[in-house]
């Protein structure tokens, strides 16, 4: 009988659905009764809405995604699997939901995530066998300018955010003259409801390592740092072990594979500041200071790291650069537009179905996405707006759902590509809220350096909060849109520079929102608590007194089997009366 | 060169400057707060913000640099509103007060935060002259004002306000004792009449400043004497008439002449002075009272109140009868009462409210009832019966109160309750209004029309200039406000004076463009209570007053004056709310020319507690606007660090590490983080003296404490020096570098043993004598002593040396010195006198520092090698310069230098033997590459007047300048000219010196520099010291004066010019000579110095 196998999915987000749990019971199971079974460990892949996922081969009934796994039933599966007996349907992803996962995966198409959870990501044997480091020797062998020229050629744009031409971005700094560069790999991932950067990390370290590695080649540096935030533990983890791992078989350290070319790698771990994902921040970080933006130029690759230059790349993008070395460029402009070429990872989280972490090629429309790779919406709430690029993005409303995925596109909308999260909304979401909610997250992590940045957005801050609560003016628009204006143009970094974005674009696309609000008091998505008004809809109301018996300040008064009025006056707006009223008698407005 | 465009003009200039460097080369002024010339570019103010074409956004000015061709706009609509919505930000979260909120309260806006303090520091005619500013009528309002300044005093959040008006009147009785009265300088005539109609408080005070600034006044005054209502309202008992006759007439110092018993529209007419006169102002106050609409108030002994005191203060009041009532609650209506009581009468007050609302002063209406008044609250009379025509009894309604009026007071109501009470007088003190008929006459029209008057017959004024838009007539005070207090009289006055003196100067009517005012509130209200609970609390010091059984029997004045003691510590109560940098602010003066409103972003507001726990600096971080320079000064420039900033977002701020105190940190109290500081988040405080925002003297000098010899700026306050910083307008070689000792230690100079007097040993210790008897003393025992001494030191000036040594060759002697300041290197010392040599320091790529230097000379040497070059530390000690250090070495043995080393060293802080190696050293590699620092004013100088410098035998007779004289103890008369008292001095006479902050004189410092001393509180020690030397035969009478020894001085150091040095030899040394110890012989000043600066690590409190 062959060997059978059984991979269990232990990055972060399988972990925290209990995949841990799993992982144990397998092993005590196997420790205790000998089976021909090789339980193993990987990463994620990508669908995080369906943790813990094992995943079962080598039996007839071939590969087999096992969803939403329990310590409890694990055991069955694999004994069944083992006898080749199917387990119930329900389990299996491929055949759930009316093929939602094989729309899934069937559009997405993996260059960064091509190992995640596939391989062990400890294992550096793994990477080896799915071809790691050969792109590292074929770089040794090639010309630095030719390395730096076939990045060029690929049309790699930084995907840090501002997409940025990674060939170009190199070239500065390889022309750089100076006795000592660096490159820094950014893994500063702040982005709320963003984790591309530490799936990569926790599940394919060494893509990332081996392409910084090549990049530090072909520019020149010999000494490097991950700047990863302390947040991320597992990643870190992984780093660690990957790096010493590396070292070991002479893919780090001095003259690698032989040759003249040394480089050392560091893992700097920040302590929680989101500017510090901004590059010239983040330098500041590495060198033991405050994490502040400075002033621009000088740019990084003629004065960086301690004044040498240095070029910083994002965990994405370095996870592109092993890839196409080995395939080359043309392989890489198979994918994605003439100007954004190859893929993008996105985060999705929100109200789409199939919340977790995608690859698509570039080009592909947001429409696609959502319903295609996500599964549609969650709920049976209509869609109402996507929310790309973190607090520096913007909200993209329904009628732009036909834009395609590439940087130029996204920006004419007003959001940006950003990193790669996507926040879906559907109808219940108050854009005025959500403007407010990453707002506040900006005015939270900004670094108080520019005057327009530290109190600008906090003032931006106190009119939308006060609009949510239903003190806001007309004037509070164009007050909103002249901050907006200036904090844009007045700050030093991208944090600054794209902070009033959320505001920006549901000002633009959701006006009407914000004129309910204001003009009539009134959060149309039933979100601002301090705008919203429970009534009773009589010829609902049954005079059951479920409501009134509820209500904590006794506001709902009405006799038996007679229609029941909630005075408003004293409503606290807490909900418990819709929540206790069977026939929806209860209404919000 | 490269060619860029600057508001569309194309200019060639030098590339690699920024735009900011280049616009002011241009001389176009872009705000900025956070650029600092010694640091790199920051940008984080954004009040420099410019637009460059290509440019997405705006730049900063600051740090950003030419490229050839670049296109700059500087101003443009959207640059504008940019810089105008940073500093309206920046202020929505600027907690702090640019003027104190008494100030704000007070209507004529009084420095009171100045004057106070300058009382605090015993400096009454100063106080006063602050006053007068505004003012100019301290000694009357100082008894009369309801002080609405104490209203506001943020001293009351911690106990009581501060005894405001008091301590005006203890100031103003101070000055007014003296043997010299504040009158101010007069201008030169302006060949301008001005008439003034009233000379009631807003008429004089306008008078007064426009006589002061040259014109002639002419008060026309209907009564028989001056004052108005301070004289005819106000009774004896507050007000004594003498002391407002002596107020006015210093008033009338300056010209001003007040001609009597004149009356407008019988006398003169407005036509007439509108014509005949360059300007008029009418200040006619409200003279006529309002009677009480109630039956029977026809009868006799039915009185108004200001009548009533008129009459009184005219001596023609009449009989009031035994028991009298006052109708009112009101100022004037206790006034009556009071007056009423004083006449031996039974007094009872009605008033329609109750003791809440009453409008009068609660001390005022306190006092009267200690003096007896009866009051009958919520009670109003309604009907007046008599008998005969005489007032026999009052009927009274009882009231109750209803809801609140447009006054905010509530309502008081009838109830239909009535009640009967015997008086056999009633005097109503309701209100008064202006007398206006007259100005129905034609005769009273300016230019065929009428005085624009309101329906409450008071004139309509702009309320800014006071004028009535009719030709050249102004018009103020209780004739524009109706009956009012006298300060809010005297603010019209004053605002009367500015804009007629504008009005006659450039024929425009405007009011000065008012400086932006930051408020930390509206009112006190507005104050969190829990900013104030650091504050201990100290009780408010209550004026002395008259008893009440003896103050009813006569109208003498009730309060008795503060004593002096009294004063003093109820004026260091003062919280000195206002910024003491109020005149210097960057953050203000933009605000001010952006017309900034400060409620534009009204939100949240950051609030830190005051930081007074450093024993030098205060750090108030409610004014910081984290444009981080004392940050990046003090980690990039001076080395310690200990600034950062803490938190993020709208929460960051600047603090030291974990927000603890500054004392807590390896702080060097240099002080430059005060220097740097756009805003007043940082200043200074200065022991012994309680500081103010009033402009000070400035004056430029060197440090005179060590050899480095920078450049500072004093500020003087009234003959006290009270703050040294560097300058502002023309910095030196030192940039914007002190010391320690030079910014905060100078102050112990002036502390409990400066040496005012000279002093005798006698057997009871040193015991004070005068100068007089100094000089017959020293007379009678030269002429005992056959022998003598006169020894220098190298701390004391060139001047002073050389009138030493004009003593000394009266008997033939040369200077003496202690052999302790002898070095092997004085012979190979250049002595060329310098006058920036520091600028050499360009002319070097490498520094080698061997010990520890002068704080000052290491920043220079720090900015230098900012620029590139570099800095080597030999033995230096393990300080936060320490880590600036390209490379650090124990001993010189370690070091291979460039030619391009300049080697520095304190002669005073290294062994000989170390300052030798060093020699060799340097010797070998080049040539005048030896910066020689030393902790000596004059050293060179010094080493010019070659004193002998041996060990010597005792002498019968010897003095010593700045020093003891040697084997001063085996002298049986011995004479030190110093500074400090000392109970242990070896000597038995102290002759008190002037100190470098005392006399204009120069020194001879390191490296050559010329260094001057300055005099900035015109000390006259230097005088009484010559009137010494003279006296004893030393100085001839044309010799005993400044100029005369500045001029040898300048002799000598002419002298000095050609003179080249030995070339150095070290053969030519003896090296056992050479002392293993460091030559050390600190002054009196300096070890009081470092015992000053060991309490910078320790805590203090406001």
């Amino acid at each position: 009988m062959n060997e059978i196998s059984v991979k269990v999915g232990l990055a972060s987000c399988g972990v925290a659905a209990g995949a841990r749990d799993v992982y144990l019971k397998l092993e005590e199971y196997l420790a205790a009764n000998p089976l021909p079974v090789k339980l193993m460990q990987t990463a994620c892949i990508g669908m995080c809405f369906e943790e813990p996922i094992v995943e079962f081969s080598g039996s007839q009934l071939g590969r087999m995604h096992v969803g939403k796994a329990s310590p409890d039933s694990i055991i069955q599966i694999m004994e069944d699997y083992l006898k080749g007996i199917a387990p119930n349907q329900n389990v299996i992803l491929a055949e759930k939901l009316a093929g939602t996962h094989n729309e899934l995966l069937a559009n997405q198409h993996r260059i960064v995530l091509r190992n995640c959870g596939v391989i062990d990501p400890k294992s550096l044997a793994d990477y080896e066998a799915q071809g790691g480091y050969q792109a590292l020797k074929k770089a040794l062998t090639m010309d630095k300018a030719a390395i730096i020229e076939e990045i060029k050629a690929s049309g790699l744009r930084g995907r840090g955010g501002a997409g940025f031409s990674t060939g170009l971005k190199w070239t500065f700094a390889a022309k750089a003259i100076s006795e000592k560069k660096y490159v820094v790999c950014n893994a500063d991932e702040g982005d709320p409801g963003a984790f591309m950067d530490r799936s990569a990390l926790e599940g394919d370290p060494h893509n990332v390592i081996e392409g910084m590695i090549i990049g530090a080649y072909a520019m020149g540096a010999d000494e490097g740092y991950i700047y990863c935030r302390a947040e991320y533990p597992m990643a870190i983890e992984h780093l660690k072990i990957a790096i010493d791992a590396a070292e070991a078989k002479g893919y780090l350290g001095k003259n690698i594979l032989g040759s003249d070319f040394s480089f050392d790698l560091h893992i700097k771990e920040g302590a929680g500041a989101f500017v510090c994902g901004e590059e010239t921040a983040l330098m500041q970080s590495i060198e033991g200071k405050r994490g502040m933006p400075t002033i621009r130029p000088p740019f990084p690759a003629e004065k960086g790291l301690w004044s040498k230059p240095t070029n910083i790349n994002n965990v994405e993008t370095w996870a592109n650069v092993a890839w196409i070395i080995m395939n080359g460029a043309e392989a890489f402009r198979a994918f994605g537009t003439e100007k954004s070429p190859g893929t993008k990872v996105f985060a999705l989280a929100g109200k789409i179905a199939g919340s977790g972490l995608i690859e698509v090629p570039m080009g592909i429309p947001i429409k696609d996405i959502i319903y295609k790779v996500g599964g549609g919406m969650k709920t049976a709430k209509p869609f109402k707006a996507v929310q790309m690029g973190g607090p520096s993005g913007g909200c993209i409303p329904a009628e732009k759902l036909d834009t395609i995925v590439d940087y130029d596109s996204i920006t004419a909308t007003g959001a940006i590509m950003g990193s790669g999260g996507m926040v879906v909304m559907d109808s219940g979401t108050c854009m005025v809220d959500v403007a407010r909610f990453f707002l506040n997250f900006t005015q939270n992590e900004s670094c108080g350096k520019c005057t327009f940045c530290r109190i600008g957005t906090k003032r931006m801050l106190e009119i939308l909060t006060r609009i949510t609560e239903g003190k806001g003016k007309l004037e509070d628009i164009e007050e909103l849109q002249e901050l907006s204006e200036n904090i844009i143009k007045g700050s030093l970094c991208g944090l600054g520079q794209t902070a009033p974005n959320p505001v920006l674009t549901t000002l633009r696309y959701f006006k009407d929102e914000y004129l309910a609000h204001i003009v009539d008091k009134r959060c149309p998505a039933g979100v601002c608590t301090a705008l919203v008004s429970y009534r009773i809809i009589p010829e609902k109301c049954i005079g059951c007194t479920a409501c009134a018996r509820k209500c904590p300040v006794n506001c709902i008064s009405g006799t038996v089997k007679q229609a029941h009025v909630i005075d408003a006056s004293k409503c606290i707006k807490c909900g418990a009366c819709q929540k206790a009223c069977k026939f929806e008698a209860v209404i919000k407005e | 060169m490269i060619e860029v465009f600057l508001n569309g003009k194309k200019i060639e200039t030098e590339a690699g400057i920024t735009i900011l460097e280049l616009a002011r080369r241009q001389g176009l002024e872009i705000p900025t707060l956070c650029h600092d010339e010694e640091l790199n570019p920051y940008g984080s103010c954004w009040v420099c913000a410019v637009e460059v074409k290509g440019r997405k956004g705006f730049v900063t000015s600051c740090g950003t640099v030419l490229s050839p061709g670049m296109e700059i706009s500087t101003d443009s609509e959207a640059i504008r509103k940019a810089r105008k919505m940073a500093l309206e930000l920046l202020i929505s979260n600027h907690y702090a007060d640019c003027v104190a909120p008494c100030t704000v309260a007070c209507p004529d806006h009084v420095d009171i935060q100045t004057y106070v303090s300058l009382i605090a520091n015993g400096q009454y005619h100063e106080a006063v002259k602050v006053i007068k500013e505004t003012l100019p009528l301290p000694l009357s309002i100082g008894r009369v004002c309801p002080a609405f300044c104490e209203k506001e005093c943020r001293r009351q959040i911690v106990e009581e306000p501060i005894a405001i008006r008091q301590l005006k009147r203890y100031a103003a009785d101070e000055d007014l004792g003296d043997v010299w009265n504040y009158i101010p300088e007069k201008l030169p005539a302006k060949g301008k009449k001005i008439a003034i109609i009233g000379a009631g408080p807003s008429g004089l005070t306008c008078g007064y400043y426009l006589s002061n600034q040259g014109y002639d006044v002419k008060v026309f005054e209907a009564s028989p004497q001056a004052g108005g209502w301070l004289r005819y309202g106000i009774p004896e008992y507050r007000l004594p008439k003498a002391t407002l006759d002596a107020e006015i007439e210093l008033m009338c110092a300056n010209g001003m002449q007040i001609e009597y018993n004149v009356q407008l529209g019988k006398d003169i007419m407005l036509s007439d002075l509108a014509a005949g006169y360059d300007a008029v102002y009418l200040a006619i106050g409200a003279q006529k009272a309002v009677p009480m609409p109630v039956t029977g108030s026809d009868l006799d002994g039915c009185l108004l109140g200001v009548d009533f005191l008129k009459a009184h203060a005219l001596g023609t009041s009449p009989e009031l009868g035994k028991k009298v009532a006052i109708v009112g609650g009101g100022n004037t209506a206790i006034d009556c009462a009071r007056t009423a009581i004083r006449k031996g009468c039974e007094v009872s007050l009605i008033y329609r409210r109750t003791k809440e609302e009453m409008p009068a002063e609660p001390f005022e209406i306190e006092a009267s009832e200690h003096e007896g008044v009866v009051f009958y609250y919520l009670a109003n009379p309604v009907e007046y019966k008599g008998e005969n025509g005489k007032l026999k009894s009052v009927k009274i309604e009882k009231m109750k109160l209803g809801e609140p009026d447009s006054s905010g007071r509530r309502r008081p109501e009838p109830t239909g309750e009535f009640f009967e009470l015997p008086f056999d007088s009633i005097i109503a003190a309701i209100s008064q209004v202006p007398e206006v008929e007259l100005f129905a006459d034609s005769t009273n029209h300016i230019d065929g029309q009428v005085l624009p008057l309101s329906r409450w017959q008071t004139a309509i004024v702009n309320e800014a200039t006071m004028y009535s838009g009719l030709k050249n007539v102004f018009a103020g005070g209780d004739f524009r406000r109706g009956a009012a207090t006298a300060i809010e009289a005297i603010a019209d006055g004053r605002l009367a004076a500015i804009a007629i003196n504008k009005y006659l100067e450039t024929g425009e009517i405007a009011a000065d463009l008012a400086a932006f005012d930051s408020k930390k509130g509206k009112s006190i209200n507005d104050i969190n209570k829990a900013e104030y609970e650091g504050f201990e609390q100290v009780k408010r010091l209550v004026m002395p007053e008259l008893e009440p059984r003896e103050a009813i029997k006569s109208f003498a004045e009730v309060e008795l004056g503060f004593s002096e003691a009294a004063a003093i510590a109820e004026a260091t109560r003062c919280l000195e709310c206002g910024c003491q940098v109020n005149e210097t602010c960057s953050l203000r003066k933009y605000c001010t020319d952006y017309q900034v409103d400060a409620a534009h972003y009204l939100g949240g507001i950051n609030k830190h507690p005051i930081d007074y726990t450093h024993p030098f600096i205060v750090r108030d971080a409610n004014k910081c606007i984290n444009c981080g320079r004392c940050i990046r000064t003090c980690a990039e420039i001076q080395g310690p660090a200990v600034l950062g900033f803490i938190y993020r977002g709208f929460a960051a701020i600047v603090g030291p590490e974990f927000g603890g105190s500054l004392t807590q940190t390896t702080c060097l109290s240099c002080g430059k983080c005060i220097d740097v500081c756009p805003v007043g988040a940082l200043v200074e405080r200065t022991a012994h003296y309680k500081l103010n925002p009033h402009p000070k003297q400035i004056d430029v000098q060197n440090c005179g404490i060590c050899g480095v010899g920078c450049l500072i700026q004093t500020e003087t306050q009234a003959g006290i020096v009270n703050t040294i910083g560097t300058p502002k307008e023309k910095t030196g070689f030192n940039g914007k570098n002190l010391c320690f000792k030079g910014r905060f230690g100078w102050q112990t100079l002036y502390g409990e043993d400066w040496l005012g007097l000279p002093r005798l040993r006698t057997e009871r210790g040193f015991v004070d004598i005068s100068w007089q008897e100094a000089s017959a003393l020293i007379a009678a025992k030269l002429q005992e002593c056959s022998n003598k001494r006169f020894e220098i030191c190298p701390n004391i000036s060139l001047e002073e040396m050389l009138m030493s040594q004009k003593a000394a060759a009266k008997y033939d002697l040369p200077l003496s010195a202690d052999p302790a300041w002898a070095a092997f290197s004085d012979a190979y010392l250049n002595l060329q006198p310098q006058t920036d040599p520091y600028k050499k320091l360009e002319e070097f790529s490498e520094f080698i520092v061997f010990g520890e230097i002068n704080q000052s000379l290491a920043s220079l040497l720090r900015l230098q090698q900012r620029k590139g070059k570099k800095l080597i530390l030999v033995s230096y000690p393990d300080t936060p310069f320490r880590r600036f250090a390209d490379l650090v070495c124990h001993s010189l043995d370690d070091l291979q230098p460039s030619g391009k080393a300049l080697f520095v060293y304190n002669q005073n802080r290294i062994p000989e033997k170390d300052a030798f190696k060093l020699w060799n050293l340097a010797q070998r590699i080049g040539k005048d590459n030896i910066l020689l620092s030393t902790d000596l004013r004059n050293h060179l100088g010094f080493l010019a007047l070659k004193p002998k410098l041996g060990t010597c035998s005792p002498a019968e007779f010897c003095l010593g300048y700045g020093c003891y004289p040697q084997k001063a103890r085996e002298a049986r008369f011995s004479v030190a000219i110093m500074s400090f008292r000392d109970d242990n001095a070896p000597v038995d006479l102290l002759i008190p010196s002037p100190s470098y902050l005392e006399l204009e004189a120069h020194s001879l410092a390191d490296w050559g520099q010329i260094t001057k001393g300055g005099n900035p509180a015109k000390s006259t020690t230097i005088n009484e010291l010559m009137r010494l030397f003279y006296n004893l035969g030393w100085m001839s009478p044309n010799a005993a004066e400044v100029p005369f020894w500045n001029a040898e001085a300048q002799k000598l150091l002419a002298s000095l010019h050609g003179q080249e040095p030995q070339s150095f030899d070290p053969t030519m040394i003896d090296l056992q000579k050479l002392k293993t110890e460091t030559i050390k012989l600190p002054s009196q000043l300096e070890i009081r110095i470092s015992r000053l600066e060991d309490t910078r690590k320790q805590q203090t409190k406001f």
